[in-house]
């Protein structure tokens, strides 16, 4: 599904410039459930906007389902999104003026489907994340967790091959986490997508395939669970 | 001390590096320099005017002048028995074309008659001549003396220098038709009266002019310099005992007062709407800081929590707000300095088209205008920016640095500025409703302050209405527009006030629009009444100014006898006195004018009432004279005729547009029987074949033509110069609306730059969750597109009362017109294209910024 070549990610600053990768290699198998581990600051977080093309990698080479991304034009990461990769952020980033329904139907009306199919699929995303019954509420009026299962429903909708998650449950009690997890656990299970989500969090290794524990902008090791 | 501090740390950093800081910096400096610009045009324009008047009274305490006209010259011996007049001078003038030197045609001059020997002492004189009369302290006499032959004209330096005129060469003016040649025979250095009208100015002695200008035994005024001992109040009931009802005394200033009534009701529409721009600078600037205190909440929370206090928070704020409205004064002070010099030029040709002979002004950008530019600056923006300091001073520390926030329910406060706006709006028609006094109509200048107030206060309840109506109709479109229409909505309060400075931006600009074509289109319909003759003869200095330039004797019956010609109406007008203030009275064939063509009176038939007014030898009054002193159908008029006062009742009241003061119509036989008049100013021709106009105005410009400094045009060139005349007029008016609008979108550009700051996030998770740079672009587009819209929509309803207000009310009162109301459909389609395409110019570079955010910061921790 996706492979790194040697991924190296500097950030130039004009004191001294940062290294936030150095020159990283990994596979991710279809299907799998990756945890990206380490301490703050190891990389996590650059590594998963790379893979999602919020940013572009300085050196090496990225590919996704066999394509290299290496010459890719904004707009072509555009489309992956639209089409591929799904995300969920800590800080559940949802459109403040959107109700809960618009918010999930968003990233399909902007790929341009729809409208009444977009609402359709949109409400079946938000079931299956059981918030079926609050489609018109405004994100203010619901608490972290439901929030959380909102971005989940809005990545979800576009049934992407790909899910990347940012530490989801990193600002949630850890009950409200664990049920993330189950629910994201669920997904995959059902939909068959690859998921990759970095967490602080060790109670998310009991769901995951590996896990691949970073230090210092390297892999230090991989861990295989299943 | 601390203050200091957080102004080093805090403020000064986010004035220098935030870029939207420059675009208010822009606005509210454009705004300042409108105001400034206006301000200084019209202090030069009057500075010039009064310089000119007083250089002209000079020493003279009382002037006497006829009331019918120019008088008789036996009232000397009267005058000179006065033990309190010290010094008399006599005046004869006349306002002529210049014939020669060529470089002068086209202008016209001051000829002025005056007795030598008394001259000298009224007004101040300096004579270049030859070197040795320089020298002589008595150079004054022995160059009036040169004076004594007929022929003999001074003339100021300047004049000759800008025309190459040398003593001994030759001056040429035109009057009926024939040339009045003068041999210059010194020249005044220019000084005191000689700087008056640009030095377009020639003295003659009195009894040449009298000579010359056909006025034998006739004087146009006597100047008196008075006995300081006596009090001119006693001199004036003296005099007027001793002189009868043929002549005024009064004070020269007197004379002002009338024209500068006019010029200040014409200065004040300009400063007023020069206002608007200031105030659309201070909603910016207001707009500015409120969105900074949005922007910077969680700043000021921290600030809060380490110890800085309210007062010092809200002393930030204000002193912001303070730097860039005194940093706006200052380049708005220059940049208006700068502009002035354009209105000057404007203002001057516009003034001396419509009231009175205004020389070109010299440009100066006094200290005081300078001064009061930057304080307004500083104060605008300190009254503006108290409501954002008080907003971020009330912040409580932990909810400043809350992070998500929701819709703003803001249903209760809508409700109160809604009733708020309601209650200006129920003001504003009751000002409105107020009777005018003529002049400075303060109650209809109130009421549109009052409209706009109103207007402003029901935009957020505009803007929420409109978002609600969108979000049901937008609800099967692209999601940009749903997303523009959610920002909208959720950020009211920060966009109501840019929505609101362009709106009443807008509203102005539609308004005058309305006005200006309302009066256009009543105009035309004036003239296309009035003006039926096909072709028409005049003095090709009648049209550029005030020449006393008459037709050429026996033109008339000369062109009455042609067989194309069916009718000739001669037309004749002068100036007399109507209760002490001049006022125009015209001569004219009624009875052919009632035949071909009409008046609009405002009550009764044109025929008949034309009919009426020559069978019992009445007036007929306009209708701003009728305004002006309060007169009726019915009134009886004693009128200053040559016999004494003459009466004549008043037949009808007819709508005119084209003098300022109004004017009063009589039969031509009645001019000559009362006031000896037999001059003709314009001769209007009807044909009795229309269509061969062209034809019959070339053959009379070949038989009389340009030598002899005659116009022939044809009805439809005559209304077209007329026409260019009146949008003139309006060039001023058109450009300061423009002003207007740009710093409006300033204002947009400004809250579009703020909103994707703030809405980095959002757009970082929109681009995430797979929007591409186009649909970025597209949102904020349509959110500019949105404020475009609704602006445009209150602003055409704000501006169509407006309209009213300036059509009835304010224009009533300044200058005694009523206008025919005359909504211009394609305003409404004109304003839609300029609200949106300007809204969109304004959106296109915070746009263009928003496709570019970083992702990975955007969506990183907050
Ligand atoms: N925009 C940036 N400019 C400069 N350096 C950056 C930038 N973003 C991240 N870094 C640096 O890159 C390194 C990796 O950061 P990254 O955010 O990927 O860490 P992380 O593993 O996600 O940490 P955490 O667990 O705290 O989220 C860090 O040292 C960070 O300081
Ligand atoms: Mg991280």
């Amino acid at each position: 599904m996706i492979v790194l070549n040697h991924v190296g990610k500097i950030y130039p600053r004009a004191t001294h410039p940062v290294t936030a990768l150095k020159g990283v290699s990994l596979k991710i198998a279809k299907g799998s459930f990756t945890l990206l581990m380490g301490p703050s600051g190891c990389g996590k977080s650059t590594l998963l906007n790379l893979v999602g093309g919020l940013d572009l990698p300085t050196s090496g080479e990225i590919f996704f389902d066999g394509q290299c991304t290496r010459d890719f034009e904004d707009n072509e990461w555009t489309a992956l999104r639209r089409r591929d990769i799904g995300m969920i952020f800590q800080f559940f980033n949802l459109l403040p003026m959107l109700s809960a329904q618009e918010n999930v139907a968003l990233p399909l009306l902007l790929r341009g489907d729809d409208t009444k199919e977009a609402r359709q699929k949109a409400q079946e995303a938000l079931d299956r994340v059981g918030l079926g019954h609050r489609l018109d509420h405004w994100p203010c009026a619901l608490s972290g967790g439901e929030m959380q299962r909102v971005a989940i429903a809005r990545a979800d909708a576009i049934s992407p091959k790909l899910l990347l998650a940012d530490e989801p449950t990193g600002n949630l009690d850890s009950k409200t986490g664990e049920e993330i997890l189950k629910l994201l656990a669920s997904r995959m299970q059902t939909s068959g997508l690859t998921l990759l989500m970095a967490t602080h969090s060790a109670a998310a290794a009991s769901f995951a395939d590996q896990i691949i524990h970073m230090k210092d902008a390297e892999i230090d090791r991989v861990e295989r669970l299943r | 001390m601390r203050q200091r501090l957080l102004i080093k740390f805090i403020s000064l950093r986010h004035l220098l590096r935030e870029k939207r800081n420059w675009l208010t910096l822009i606005g509210v400096a454009l705004g300042i320099s409108v105001f400034v610009s206006i301000r200084i045009a019209n202090l030069s324009v009057l500075n010039a005017y009064r310089q000119s008047v007083d250089a002209f009274a000079g020493k003279t305490s009382l002037e006497v002048i006829g009331r019918s006209g120019p008088m008789n010259e036996n009232i000397l011996r009267t005058l000179r028995k006065d033990s309190a007049i010290l010094d008399l001078s006599p005046i004869v003038q006349a306002v002529l074309p210049i014939a020669e030197p060529a470089s002068a045609q086209g202008d016209v001059l001051l000829l002025m008659g005056i007795d030598l020997l008394q001259e000298g002492a009224f007004r101040d004189y300096a004579f270049l001549g030859k070197p040795e009369e320089i020298q002589d302290e008595n150079n004054v006499t022995r160059a009036f003396e040169k004076l004594l032959d007929p022929a003999s004209i001074l003339l100021p330096e300047s004049f000759a220098r800008r025309h190459g005129l040398k003593v001994g060469d030759t001056l040429s003016l035109r009057q009926s038709g024939e040339r009045l040649d003068f041999k210059l025979a010194g020249l005044l250095r220019s000084e005191g009266v000689s700087r008056s009208r640009d030095g377009n100015l020639g003295l003659i002695d009195i009894a040449a002019a009298q000579w010359r200008l056909d006025k034998p035994g006739q004087l146009d005024r006597i100047d008196l310099i008075t006995d300081e001992n006596t009090s001119l109040e006693t001199i004036i009931a003296r005099l007027d005992q001793q002189l009868g009802t043929q002549v005024l005394i009064r004070r020269p200033q007197q004379r002002n007062k009338q024209i500068e009534k006019m010029l200040f009701s014409f200065q004040m529409n300009l400063t007023a709407l020069s206002t608007i721009s200031l105030f659309v600078g201070l909603f910016l600037i207001y707009n500015t800081l409120l969105v900074s205190v949005v922007h910077r909440r969680k700043e000021i929370g921290l600030l809060r929590a380490i110890g800085v206090d309210r007062k010092q928070i809200f002393r930030l704020f204000t002193i912001e707000g303070i730097v860039i409205g005194t940093a706006g004064g200052f380049l708005g002070v220059w940049v208006g300095a700068l502009l002035a010099r354009w209105v000057v030029r404007v203002l001057s040709k516009t003034v001396t088209s419509l009231y009175v002979s205004i020389p070109p002004s010299p440009f100066s950008l006094p200290l005081p205008v300078f001064i009061e530019g930057v304080a307004i600056g500083a104060v605008v923006s300190a009254c503006s920016a108290l409501y954002p300091a008080w907003q971020a001073a009330r912040l409580k520390p932990r909810e400043a640095m809350e992070g998500v926030y929701g819709p703003e329910e803001d249903g209760v406060k809508h409700l109160r500025l809604t009733k708020a706006g309601a209650l200006c709006a129920v003001l504003a028609f009751g000002f409105s409703q107020m009777p005018a006094n003529r002049g400075f109509s303060w109650n209809g200048y109130a009421a549109s302050a009052l409209l706009l107030t109103a207007f402003s206060l029901l935009v957020p309840s505009g803007i929420l209405l409109f978002s609600k109506g969108v979000h049901f109709l937008s609800r099967r479109s692209a999601p940009s527009w749903r997303l523009a229409q959610g920002h909208l909505q959720q950020a009211i309060r920060r966009n109501a006030p840019t929505i609101s400075a362009f709106m009443g931006a807008l509203a102005m600009m539609i308004s005058v629009v309305i006005m200006i074509e309302s009066f256009r289109t009543t105009v035309v319909l004036w003239i296309d009444q009035n003006i039926r003759s096909d072709v028409l003869a005049f003095p090709v200095s009648y049209m550029s100014s005030e020449s006393d330039e008459t037709l050429p004797e026996g033109l008339l019956s000369k062109i009455d006898a042609m067989p194309e010609v069916k009718a000739v109406d001669g037309y004749r007008s002068r100036m007399i006195l109507f209760r002490d203030e001049s006022v125009e009275l015209a001569g004219r064939d009624l009875r052919v004018h009632g035949r071909y063509s009409k008046y609009l009176f405002r009550s009764g038939e044109s025929e008949a009432v034309i009919q009426k007014t020559i069978d019992e030898g009445a007036v007929l009054i306009s209708e701003v004279l009728a305004n002006r002193f309060q007169l009726k159908e019915g009134d009886v008029l004693e009128l200053p005729s040559i016999q004494g006062m003459t009466a004549f009742p008043v037949a009808g009241v007819f709508y005119d547009y084209g003098t300022d003061g109004g004017k009063m119509v009589i039969d031509r036989a009645q001019l000559k029987n009362h006031w000896a008049d037999q001059d003709i100013d314009v001769a209007a021709i009807y044909l009795n074949e229309p269509d061969k106009a062209d034809a019959v105005r070339q053959s009379l410009l070949s038989q009389w033509g340009e030598k002899e400094g005659l116009a022939f045009t044809t009805q439809v060139h005559f209304k077209r110069e007329i026409m260019d005349i009146f949008d003139q007029t309006f060039l001023i008016t058109y450009a300061l609306e423009w002003i207007a609008i740009i710093v409006a979108l300033l204002g947009i550009a400004n809250t579009l730059f703020v909103s994707i700051l703030e809405r980095k996030r959002e757009i970082g998770i929109l681009r995430a969750i797979g929007a591409s740079r186009a649909q970025v672009i597209r949102i904020v587009l349509a959110e500019a597109f949105y404020m475009g819209l609704i602006g445009n929509l209150i602003a055409l309803i704000c501006g169509y009362f407006l309209s009213l207000v300036l059509i009835f009310v304010i224009n009533k009162a300044s200058f005694g017109w009523t206008l025919q109301f005359h909504f211009p459909f394609q305003v409404i389609l004109h304003s839609f294209l300029l609200a949106i395409s300007a809204a969109l110019i304004a959106g296109y570079l915070p746009a263009k910024r928003a496709s570019k955010t970083d992702l990975k910061e955007a969506v990183a921790y907050e």
